[in-house]
């Protein structure tokens, strides 16, 4: 159903041509969600992990969001308002900004992933479509300025210390028994241990919404901590089909491996920021949001993203704490097994709490409260659709679900909760993208 | 019941074959009449995804059914009846399955073992069960011969009908009363990877369903579960994959070793003789295999104590290795080994026994670690030459641990297209996984444990989906021909075709006694000439087979025994001298016959180990790994820093022992009474946070006492910290120290590798010699060597400039020592390191102005120790290196820069193929490390055949430093003047990298005898690590050191200093290990 409604909005490019062209394009904004999506898959398919794929929306988004911009008098640049982000330049020549935003925007996705041929090969087949009957030297100029940006975001990118931070040393195992170490099956390493060093987008540090502390690790079966863990097993011993199902819904777990005996597999899911991404499409398409709009939900929202995992990550970097799947394992079940498969960082605060929450701020200032939609994202990961209210109401959904799945404790949901939404609310009142006055008069 | 006794038909075959080009081995099963194929065909029900085993194959036994003198072949098959083909002789097999009614049709079978359970002098058959648990006779079967080419299923009637996942079952008389027990082999239904697998006890945990691993005995005919009671594990974690039975503690009685696939680690059953068992893997072998598959047990260097050898899954060549090979991380590692699986390793291993409970793993050095997805082993003498070879079984019909599969193609995305698109969903899946037949390995025994490498030119090659084989004279010529089982193909029945004009051979047809008739259990030693062959009668071994049951030496060249003893299952023995084999010829024994005790008596230890506590070795926790990922294994643990001397002055030799990263070196006092006292040392203790690496006592401030210099270093601290300064003590006369903080000028922030004293300026005063070892976050970025000089009061400058500029850039420095090798007059010094050559830089007049390198000396040094060992006058130099029993080879490189120009330095090891660099990391952990790398290799295929040259622009590599190893062996070399000879020293010294060398003449013959003890244990698990060195002697002699000429310690850890003392009218060696005790011997 949705393949078909792309192809057809394809055709519609097909506008009547001659040799020397026009020099005009129209881009429906169903291209732009497709070539996120695509964008989705490649980082489904390379296997990054949430911090990275969340670095990955980011950039690319920025690029388009500030391209288009400079189009449209209704919308305000972002340079100024980012850390470190200088104008972009200006074209040069006659130029489509759609075409030149969807350009920085592919090139950019696909300098971030590895496996650019993915990206490479559609983009050939997008442009065979959009170039006909366009005036060739204008669909170049275009392209030339998006390059670019891209180039201009590039350099920006860049400086954001992560291709420092990937020689930083790794997370050290220790005897300590309040400590993260690696939990089953696949024992895996802690991804991005200095994360918080990534050089935020609009937040003043990684620092600046530490969450309360844990509760103090007390393994006394009278204790607060003791009791939030038999909270995960007890709760997980015992959960209901449609618990089950909101676990399961939220998962998000990029690389989730599965071994009998010798035979291993892996089971590749977009991350939890790539399912806010599919749920930004899902909130334009509802809207019939232009290419403008779009770009301006995918670039507040990737920086919401973005900036609370920088903001998640320092703190479980902090805390450090250990996971309930190890603690259970050892002084209560051995055999027990979460829903989902913990995955590989430390416990506190649950990062799906904090970057949901975070989003759902970021998507409410756009599209507003009570915005009801049916979240089809995870259907083709074989998930069914789930209903929601608002966006709000998805991102508490989202943050519940990890004691379902039996990978966090409650502390990491509420407080990750507070985390997520104190972020949220920063950043939008924080970054202007609309010029007000401009804006209400044409409302 | 007295009536035991034993047949011995002696065998010498003589053909007068041509020469032939043909190889020794022919595949003839297509002209025999044998045609036996294990078709495995996956359904959507049952296929590798449903049963994990599935793939795991069938067995061979080999033996004389119908007691014609001809060796029949039983072939095990999965999804295919099983199939009895009787010899015909000349090459000719009858297939009597049905007649015989040993087909087991519509039921799994895996393990088949020819034993005469109801002791009739037939051999019966008892079959091993497996499969998905549904069907009828799902129970394990057994065979009763009935003497006229026919069988009956008798297992209920002997309480042998076990039902469960058995693998194999070896039948033996574990406790001495006479009849064959049986330890029934299970392969744990338990899945593994879903649940926390590494939890610490589990195997003390009867398995809940009563299918674990089993021991029975034999009650008049009836099989008791006896298993717990007598200390076997029958967990659920019991993945069985291998049944190898053996004496490892030479007492005679039977003991069981149990290859465990997955996590669990293998067992090693000592047999407690008196009807229970000690379980002892930990303590008999340093690193284990980790997916343990088929094994055996024999004596490869006929020292008469067999070695065991136990295959795994790591791939042949470096192309597999890159795409199929899954290594566990540091972290997994350790948990594992914290939580008791012991060290476990992805490799086959070959377990050298060196008696007294001690086993050596040589697989690297012996180039057998790796021979692809292996099931089994079979070490017998291929080629009559007296020493017994390695076979292995190879191949896997689907490549089930491919990577590219695993992460790109079976992930729920794929399945659910396939589940979307068609209702046969698993087998496509199956479909797509890719399938490569590979050759199976035969290892040419060459000595001393070198092996070629030989499946191609014996005629064992060939690509195939090789399982259970088994070998056996089929044809009665005096060689041993061989069978094996294959998927999806035909088995194979490899002819021998071996010139045995050349070789004698001699075969043993035990008679055994009227409860065990064919002797299992038997042991056999032969003398023949200098030789010494032994074998045991345990026909169950391999992977799910038995061979068979007599025994077969290979005797060379050799055409009389000098002797002969059999040592009977009960224990007793029997004796005979002169054997000549002019003949076929029969002889047979009474048991009551007394024989003459054979006098083997022990060589006498010279060394011998007491019980003195001295003081324990500390290391803080740091793992280098989280910090330069790349590295393939620490630098962190070098120490301790040992000196000794007389420090207060009454005589007695006392020790400074340092300690890790903030733990307090100690000063332990000798006393008269031949003990050691630690006693309080403020200021040390004061400098707690330093790590020491060297210690050296010397008269600093000329004032007629000992003082102590302790060298700084490390990883565990950033690069300027001042605890990586080097600290000088003075002593107060009496034995206390006191830091003499401006003594030493500061050269700069880095780890100290050595130190040594000299007057080198003749001056009246000690100088030093300081030797950078690497920079604490950097390893490889240069260093140097520092000549400090001493005012004569104790205060030192750095005089590298004026009299020492040959020692600026000498890279890693390790260890260094002053002394006068050209007889001048003057101490020269010798310094080498890490990738560096030995150096000797002779003093002129106080000046050490030229570097002189020995040609062709690169390595991987740790120390030197200067003596004269052939009595020649002239001092020769011993330097210890990395060793020979590691995947390391000679070539090996090191590429540092900072790859990704990020402003950090990368080291990347290469190993040397047809004059490439290829680089020794998996794919991920190069990835982790600069992901940029992966736009180049997104898949595992991509990284396969990659050098170096093809990851990095050539600008890149020209701007690397590269560093080179040309020699890994310890070794000595012989002064010649100002030229030295290199002699790699014995095999057994390259067991382990060595860290510690001394010398004396521990059996006074007049010639030097040296004392060797290294290992390293914190090594990545796809490199494994050094654990062969428990402290070794090598006695000197005119003709230098030899394998034949040596004494092995018993010392467990990683041994960094060994010292001689002399207390209380004892000599000691002192053996000082990291983070742990000194050991003490006494000679």
């Amino acid at each position: 159903m949705k393949r078909n409604f792309l192809i057809l909005s394809l055709f519609s490019l097909l506008f009547v041509a001659c040799d020397s062209g026009e020099k005009s394009i129209t881009i429906p904004a169903d291209v732009y969600h497709q070539s996120m999506d695509k964008l989705s898959d490649v980082i489904v398919h390379d296997i990054f992990s949430p911090p990275v794929a969340s670095r990955i929306y980011a950039y690319p988004s920025i690029a388009m969001y500030e391209i288009l911009a400079q189009n449209n008098a209704e919308y305000k640049t972002l340079s100024g308002q980012l850390t470190e982000l200088e104008s972009i330049p200006t074209p040069e020549e006659e130029v489509s900004y759609e075409l030149a935003a969807l350009e920085a925007f592919l090139i950019l996705g696909q300098k971030l992933i590895f496996s650019e041929d993915r990206i490479e090969s559609y983009k050939t087949e997008l442009y065979t479509e959009l170039q006909t009957g366009v005036n060739k030297s204008y669909f170049n100029a275009s392209l030339v300025y998006g390059q670019q940006v891209a180039d201009h975001i590039w350099a920006w990118a860049d400086k954001d210390n992560y291709k420092q931070t990937r020689t930083y040393p790794k997370f050290t195992v220790t005897d300590d028994p309040t400590r993260w170490q690696p939990t089953p099956p696949g024992y895996f390493e802690a991804i991005e241990p200095h994360w918080t060093q990534i050089r935020p987008f609009a937040i003043d540090s990684s620092t600046q919404f530490v969450p309360e502390r844990p509760t103090a690790f007390d393994m006394n079966p009278k204790s607060q901590f003791y009791k939030e863990l038999m909270e995960v097993y007890t709760v997980g011993n015992t959960l209901n089909e449609e618990q089950k199902e909101i676990a399961s819904f939220w998962d998000c777990n990029p690389y989730v491996m599965n071994q009998t005996g010798h035979i291993m597999g892996s089971t590749k899911k977009i991350t939890p920021g790539g399912h806010w991404i599919g749920i930004i499409k899902i909130a334009c398409q509802k809207t019939e949001s232009n290419p403008m709009k779009s770009a301006e939900a995918y670039a507040l929202t990737s920086i919401a993203l973005a900036d609370a995992f920088i903001s998640c990550w320092d703190e479980k970097f902090r805390s450090n704490l250990i996971r309930p799947e190890t603690l259970i394992n050892e002084h209560i079940d051995e055999e027990w097994v979460p829903l989902l498969q913990t995955p590989p960082f430390p416990e506190y605060t649950s990062g799906h709490s904090v970057i949901s929450n975070a989003a759902a701020v970021a998507l409410t200032s756009i599209f507003g409260d009570d915005f009801a939609f049916d979240d089809t994202t995870e259907e083709k990961y074989g998930l069914p659709v789930r209903s929601f209210t608002s966006f709000v109401d998805a991102s508490e959904e989202a943050a519940i679900s990890r004691l379902y799945g039996g990978i966090h404790y409650m502390p990491a949901i509420e407080n990750g909760v507070t985390q997520g939404r104190a972020l949220g609310n920063y950043l939008v009142n924080k970054i202007e993208l609309r010029n007000e006055s401009l804006a209400q008069s044409k409302d | 019941m007295n009536k035991k006794h034993f047949h011995f038909l002696l065998l010498i075959i003589f053909f007068s074959c041509q020469e032939k080009q043909e190889p020794q081995f022919i595949d003839i099963a297509g002209e025999s009449g044998i045609n036996f194929t294990n078709q495995l065909n996956y359904t959507e029900e049952l296929n590798p995804y449903t049963y994990r085993n599935f793939y795991n194959g069938g067995g061979v036994a080999i033996g004389d059914v119908n007691n014609d003198g001809l060796q029949d072949i039983y072939f095990t098959g999965n999804l295919v009846d099983n199939k009895l083909y009787l010899n015909k002789g000349n090459w000719q097999f009858e297939d009597i399955t049905v007649a015989a009614g040993v087909s087991c049709s519509d039921i799994w079978s895996t393990g088949a073992t020819f034993v005469d359970v109801n002791a009739d002098g037939w051999l019966d058959i008892y079959v091993c069960k497996s499969g998905p648990p549904s069907g009828e006779n799902r129970h394990n079967e057994l065979f009763i011969n009935q003497k006229d080419g026919t069988f009956l299923e008798k297992s209920e009637e002997y309480g042998l009908d076990i039902e469960g996942l058995s693998t194999h079952a070896a039948f033996f008389d574990y406790d001495r009363d006479g009849d064959l027990d049986v330890y029934i082999l299970s392969n744990s239904i338990r899945p593994v990877g879903v649940t926390q697998d590494i939890i610490k006890d589990r195997r003390n945990i009867p398995s809940a369903d009563n299918g674990g691993n089993k021991l029975l005995r034999n009650d008049q005919g009836t099989f008791v579960d006896v298993t717990i009671d007598a200390g076997i594990y029958t967990s659920d974690i019991g993945y069985g994959l291998g049944i190898t039975l053996g004496d490892f503690n030479e007492d005679n009685w039977t003991d069981i070793f149990i290859s465990n696939d997955f996590f669990e680690r293998d067992y090693l059953y000592i047999n407690n003789q008196n009807g229970t068992f000690s379980e002892e893997a930990e303590s008999y072998f340093g690193s284990l295999s980790m997916g343990s598959m088929g094994a055996d047990g024999a004596d490869l260097d006929n020292d008469g104590k067999p070695e065991i050898m136990v295959t795994e899954m790591l791939p042949a060549t470096m192309e597999r290795k890159r795409t199929k090979a899954i290594f566990e991380s540091w972290d997994k590692y350790s948990l594992s080994a914290s939580k008791g699986y012991h060290h476990q390793f992805p490799r086959n291993v070959l377990q050298r026994n060196t008696g007294n409970g001690q086993f050596l793993e040589v697989g690297r050095l012996s180039g057998v670690s790796s021979s692809e997805w292996s099931w089994g082993t079979l070490i017998f003498d291929l080629n009559n030459d007296g020493l017994k070879d390695i076979f292995i079984s190879n191949g896997i019909y689907k490549d089930l641990l491919d990577r590219d599969y695993l992460n790109y193609m079976a992930n729920a995305q794929q399945i659910k297209a396939l589940i979307d698109t068609s209702n046969d969903a698993i087998t496509k899946l199956i479909d797509i996984m890719p399938s490569n037949p590979v050759e199976n390995a035969a290892f040419l025994n060459q000595g001393d444990f070198n092996f070629s490498s030989s499946a191609t030119q014996l005629g064992l090659g060939g690509n195939t989906f090789s399982n259970g084989a088994a070998y056996g004279d089929l044809d009665n010529d005096g060689d041993l021909d061989l069978v094996v089982n294959n998927v999806n193909m035909p088995s194979m029945v490899f002819q021998n075709n071996l010139d045995t004009t050349a070789t004698n051979s001699l075969k043993i047809i035990p008679e055994g006694s009227n409860e065990n008739p064919f002797a299992v259990g038997l042991k056999a030693e032969v003398w023949v000439g200098n030789e010494y062959l032994i074998n045991y009668n345990y026909p169950s071994k391999g992977f799910q087979s038995s061979v068979e049951p007599n025994l077969h030496f290979g005797l060379g060249q050799s055409d009389l025994i000098d002797s002969m003893r059999v040592t009977w299952p009960d224990g007793s023995a029997k004796t005979m001298y002169g054997l000549d084999l002019d003949g076929a010829e029969t002889i047979t024994i009474d048991q009551n016959e007394t024989g003459s005790s054979f006098n083997t008596s022990k060589n006498q230890k010279l060394l011998k180990r007491i019980a003195l506590p001295v003081a324990e070795h500390k290391e803080n926790a740091f793992i280098d790994f989280d910090r330069e990922r790349l590295l393939p294994f620490m630098y962190s643990n070098e120490g301790p820093a040992v000196a000794i001397a007389d420090v207060n002055g009454d005589g007695i030799e006392d020790v400074f022992l340092g300690g890790g990263k903030d733990i307090a070196g100690q000063l332990l006092i000798g006393k008269a009474n031949g003990t050691f006292e630690k006693t309080t040392q403020s200021s040390i203790e004061a400098s707690a946070i330093s790590e020491d690496i060297d210690a050296q006592f010397f008269d600093a401030d000329n004032d007629g006492d000992l003082d102590l210099y302790v060298a700084s270093g490390g990883k565990a601290f950033s690069s300027s910290s001042s605890p990586l300064n080097d600290r000088l003590f003075l002593n107060d006369g009496d034995g206390q120290f006191t830091q003499e903080k401006n003594a030493l000028p500061f050269l700069g922030f880095f780890s100290t590798g050595t130190v040594s004293t000299s007057d080198y300026d003749q001056d009246g005063d000690m100088d030093l010699f300081i030797g950078q070892r690497f920079d604490p976050f950097s390893y490889g970025k240069g260093g140097g060597g520092y000549l400090l000089e001493n005012d004569g009061k104790g205060k030192f400058s750095n005089a590298t400039d004026n009299t020492g500029s040959a020692l600026k850039s000498l890279g890693m420095i390790t260890d260094s020592e002053w002394v006068d090798l050209d007889q001048d007059g003057d101490e020269d010094l010798v310094a080498l390191g890490d990738w560096e050559p030995v150096r000797i830089f002779y003093n002129e007049g106080g000046q050490l102005n030229e570097s002189v390198e020995i040609p062709n000396s690169r390595g991987w040094w740790n120390t030197v120790h200067i003596k004269d060992v052939n009595n020649d006058g002239a001092l020769d130099i011993i330097a210890s290196n990395h060793g020979l029993n590691s995947f390391f080879k000679k070539g090996t490189k090191m590429y540092r820069n900072d790859f990704d120009n990020n402003g950090t330095f990368e080291q990347i090891f290469t190993s040397k193929k047809n004059g490439k660099d290829y680089p020794v990391n998996d794919r991920d952990e190069l990835i982790m490390q600069m992901p940029s790398l992966k736009k180049q290799l997104i898949y595992y295929k991509d990284y396969a055949d990659k050098s170096i040259e093809d990851l990095f622009e050539r600008s890149v590599l020209n701007e690397s430093e590269i560093f080179e190893v040309d020699l890994l062996e310890t070794s000595l070399f012989i002064n010649q003047g100002r030229e030295f000879k290199q002699v790699s020293l014995p095999a057994e010294a390259q067991y382990a990298p060595v860290y510690a060398i001394n010398t004396a003449d521990i059996n006074q013959d007049g010639f030097e005898d040296l004392v060797l003890g290294g290992n390293q244990f914190l090594v990545k698990p796809q490199f494994g690590r050094y654990d062969a060195s428990k402290g070794l002697v090598l006695f000197g002699s005119a003709e230098g050191f030899s394998s034949n000429n040596l004494e092995f310690l018993t010392i467990d850890g990683q041994i960094r200093d060994i010292q001689k003392v002399e207390l209380n009218a004892k000599r000691l060696f002192l053996f000082f290990t990291n983070n742990g005790p000194v050991e003490v011997y006494e000679w």
